[in-house]
């Protein structure tokens, strides 16, 4: 059977759907999966075709104990959050607050602020028996800052800015859908799920869709597991920013301009991304136009990018699955190459790395990825000669810290995936965006020495 | 307990189902309270009550601070419609407000307890057990008729009690003889008369919810009083035998210790700018004194977040008075050249950086600034409107900034 060419055809398509504004709900979700009455943009083919992992969803995910509720509160349809806030207010530490099923009108957030250990739980028989509709109004959807946090069971539509944004300790999101009725677009808040400053989070057997900056984010946690979620049709899937001791496991991501990314960025209180372990991902066809805010760091994410990791010390991503990403299967790049992209200030403070250093990546299975790449990657794409059949699996952009004798960017000892090292750390004086590409074109290489080198396994202490 | 639970946010349910339905009416009042008062609020205010246990007995020397269903319970006025304030209980005015949407705003403290407020030359001052801080939200019910008066919205509380601050906010019923409890927020419109006779109508005034007023205020033990310091209270007000000095009137009355001395030339304090009254006095090029009044409505209408000890300390950009420090050399931390790590949703504000020197438009802070959509705007809660004097004043800072001097050199634009 001649794969390639069915893939290519299927790019055809979905580069087809991703290019008008996607927000006409055509094409049907062709039942992917028990959400019955959903109207967020569909599945892009590729990823239909592909098929999804088993067991990677809310419909494995377990039952939602109902018996146990110290408030339970039903929808009226007019100002339901006021009703949830005072709710929240009167609870004591530890109490459940329960929603019934029922469409709730949100006419602003849900903060959280006073007692701890809180749980607020819908109480169908799917995340989508209760939802709660913010049609734009108020800031976030749930605004928490209490430990001990958690938000099990309903679905969560149309919040102005992020969906559930938890800044705290031991917070739990579970079985939650996050979603926008405009499918994909820059309106859409930035973050679905977004535990950050954080300690130890769960994020699991959720599903989010249209974020305009990350579909699930962990940033500036200390402490964190991901598991079991379906992350599509965001610009960033899921993310983990300058955060320590994360592990990603088990999702299934595809149809977002980038699918899975580590992210270290300058300019916040936690400046390292350290310690982050990405094992046992689906990352395919995360092929969707990048339709983030201009100017934003995940703007700057080609379409087609599978995994990423942006600077950072101590990254590991083994055993993933990554298919199908037109791209590239793995960007490993420097915070001083998306400034010469970006056209920011290439200053940093003191105690921010730009450079990746301690990225080990292997094992991976990589399937037709590199097939056409977009963006910034696509006027580089036609000019290097060893890319004619496709970029390769993993593209560094080969800066180093002057200070780094080997910033150990390592691919394992046997069944390397395929690599181009951009610069060989030639052009970071490249003024201009011509003599930039100029100096790719003269200095990359895919000679894999040096790179052919192992790490200790990333350990993660949760 | 788990019915009684029940029973209270069926109440709540009720009294906020009630204030919403009355707020769709065309009268053209403050659509929503009248309910609120009127038919759901006893019910709703006797369930609050229950379970509220605890306070007025024992470290409070039989003062009662404890919640309660009613402002009036307070007795913090001899007459609540005309905001006419009860003995021991002492209105003050700051120069800076927090921009609300416009609203009037009237606020008092009294000390319960007695005791002193601890006065500080530039930290905010500290209150004892006992403190409750008043403040009620007004609009004009006639701007060509002062004398018809004001339509009151809500009254919000900060009281100090023994196991820390509370907050509690209250919503006026109809004819404004008292206000009710309300936890969980309100969104009511608010219709006035204008200058010229036009009716203006605020459709979407929010009545913080408790846990949006801990968004600002912090959460206990670190509770954080926003008006009351020096900057914000020095200047005059008159108390009935013409114009003081406000800090000067408050240590009169004992109600400070560390009492500072009468300013004079060699005791200058510190004192904030309304934005208002300054845009009458600065030239346009007079960076020092645009700065003063930057530094004035930032740290008013911000610092209660981005400071070291606000929520988004995380984010590295402080706008807090001390850091904005005119001759600081790390104009980064307060957004000169800083990169945007993330900026919200909404497709209007794109700049790269928070402040580009001498370029307001291209200065993200001033775009989320003049912004009203929602998750783009800043700040994000408390306005449906553009503060436009404030918002002028960021404007002509950051055109005023000298990009010849090294710490408002221009930003990185290297490849264009």
């Amino acid at each position: 059977m001649n794969f390639k060419i069915l893939i290519s055809v299927l790019f055809a398509a979905a580069i087809a759907v991703v290019g008008c504004d996607s927000d006409d709900g055509g094409g049907g979700d062709g039942g992917t999966g028990g959400t019955g009455g959903m109207e967020w943009t569909p599945i892009a083919d590729c990823a239909d075709v592909i098929g999804h992992p088993d067991g990677y969803s809310i419909e494995n995910a377990p039952a939602t104990p109902t018996d146990d509720c110290d408030t339970t509160l039903s929808a009226t349809g007019t100002n339901d959050a006021a009703a949830i806030n005072a709710a929240v207010e009167l609870a004591s530490s530890g109490d459940i607050i329960c929603l019934e099923p029922g469409t709730y009108d949100m006419e602003g957030s849900v903060t959280v602020s006073s007692a701890a250990n809180l749980t607020i739980k819908g109480k169908g028989e799917s995340p989508d028996s209760v939802k709660l509709d913010y049609q734009g109004r108020g800031d976030r959807g749930f605004d928490v800052t209490t430990d001990g946090f958690t938000i099990e069971n309903m679905w969560i539509v149309n919040t102005a800015g992020n969906g559930v944004e938890v800044k705290a300790a031991d917070s739990v999101f579970r079985k939650l859908y996050v979603t926008w009725d405009a499918g994909s677009v820059p309106e859409n808040g930035a973050y679905s799920v977004y535990p950050t400053k954080c300690q130890d989070t769960l994020v699991e057997y959720v599903e989010v869709v249209g974020a305009s900056d990350a579909g699930v984010y962990v940033g500036q946690c200390e402490g964190g597991i991901v598991r079991y979620n379906k992350v599509y049709g965001n610009v960033a899937g899921l993310e983990v920013e300058n955060s320590l001791d994360v592990e990603v496991y088990e999702n299934d991501i595809f149809d977002n301009s980038g699918g899975l990314l580590a992210l270290q960025e300058p300019g916040l209180e936690r400046l390292a991304n350290e310690n982050i372990l990405m094992r046992n991902n689906y990352v395919y066809c995360n092929n969707r136009e990048n339709f983030a805010r201009p100017n934003t760091t995940v703007s700057n994410i080609p379409p087609g990018t599978g995994a990423m990791s942006f600077s950072g010390d101590g990254i590991e991503i083994r055993d993933n699955v990554m298919d199908s990403n037109v791209s590239t299967g793995m960007l490993v790049v420097s915070n001083v190459i998306l400034c010469q992209v970006a056209s920011t200030d290439c200053t940093y403070q003191e105690g921010y790395n730009p450079y990746p250093e301690n990225v080990y990546i292997h094992d991976n299975e990589l399937i037709s990825n590199g097939t056409d790449p977009q963006g910034i990657l696509a006027q580089i794409a036609v000019l290097i000669t060893a890319w004619a059949d496709g970029a390769s699996d993993v593209i560094w952009d080969g800066y180093i810290n002057v200070d780094t004798t080997d910033p150990n960017i390592c691919l394992g000892e046997a069944e390397r995936a395929s690599y181009t090292d951009l610069t060989s750390n030639q052009c970071q004086d490249a003024a201009t965006e011509g003599e930039f590409i100029g100096c790719i074109v003269e200095s990359n290489t895919q000679d894999p020495t040096g790179r052919d080198c192992t790490l200790p396994a990333v350990l993660i202490n949760n | 307990m788990k019915n009684a639970l029940n029973l209270i946010v069926s109440f709540l349910l009720l009294l906020v189902a009630v204030g919403c339905d009355t707020s769709s009416s065309d009268d053209g009042g403050i659509g929503g309270t009248a309910g609120v008062g009127g038919t759901g609020g006893e019910g709703g205010s006797a369930g609050v009550g229950g379970a509220a246990g605890g306070g007025g007995e024992g470290g409070t020397g039989g003062v009662d601070l404890s919640r309660k269903d009613l402002l009036s319970e307070w007795e913090l006025f001899d007459d609540i419609r005309n905001q006419m304030p009860a003995e021991g209980v002492v209105p003050f005015e700051v120069t800076s407000p927090l921009f609300t949407d416009y609203a009037l705003k009237h606020r008092f403290v009294t000390l319960r307890m007695g005791g002193q407020i601890e006065y500080s030359d530039d930290a905010r001052w500290q209150a004892p057990v006992g403190t409750i801080y008043v403040k009620t939200f007004a609009y004009p019910i006639d701007m060509r008729s002062p004398e018809m008066g004001e339509q009151l919205i809500e009254t919000r509380l900060l009281v100090h009690d023994v196991d820390g601050w509370k907050v509690w906010v209250y919503v006026y019923n109809e004819d404004m003889t008292d206000a009710v409890l309300t936890l969980g927020g309100l969104t009511v419109s608010v219709s006035w008369i204008d200058e010229d006779g036009n009716t203006q109508t605020l459709e979407n005034y929010g009545v913080p919810s408790n846990g949006a007023c801990r968004k600002c205020h912090g959460t206990s033990p670190d509770t954080r009083t926003l008006g009351p310091s020096t900057g914000m209270l020095n200047r005059e007000n008159d108390y009935g035998e013409g114009l003081v000095n406000q800090i000067d009137h408050l240590n009169a009355l004992s109600l400070l210790s560390n009492a500072p001395p009468p300013e004079n030339e060699n005791n200058p304090r510190i004192t904030y700018v309304e934005p208002v009254e300054h845009n009458a006095g600065c030239n346009p090029d007079d960076f020092d004194c645009l700065h003063e009044a930057a530094r004035s409505w930032l740290d008013s209408n911000c610092s209660h977040c981005h400071a070291p000890d606000g929520e988004v300390a995380d984010k590295v950009l402080f706008l807090d008075w001390a850091n904005l420090d005119p001759t600081s050399e790390d104009t980064t931390s307060w957004g000169v050249c800083k990169t945007a790590t993330s900026a919200g949703n909404g497709v209007t504000c794109t700049q790269n950086y928070d402040i580009f020197p001498g370029d307001p438009d291209r200065s993200l802070l001033l775009c989320r600034i003049e912004s009203v959509t929602a998750g783009e705007m800043m700040a994000p809660l408390g306005r449906s409107t553009v503060h436009a004097q404030g918002a002028q004043v960021i404007r002509d800072w950051i055109a005023a900034m000298d990009t010849n001097d090294p710490r408002f050199a221009p930003c990185n634009l290297a490849i264009e």
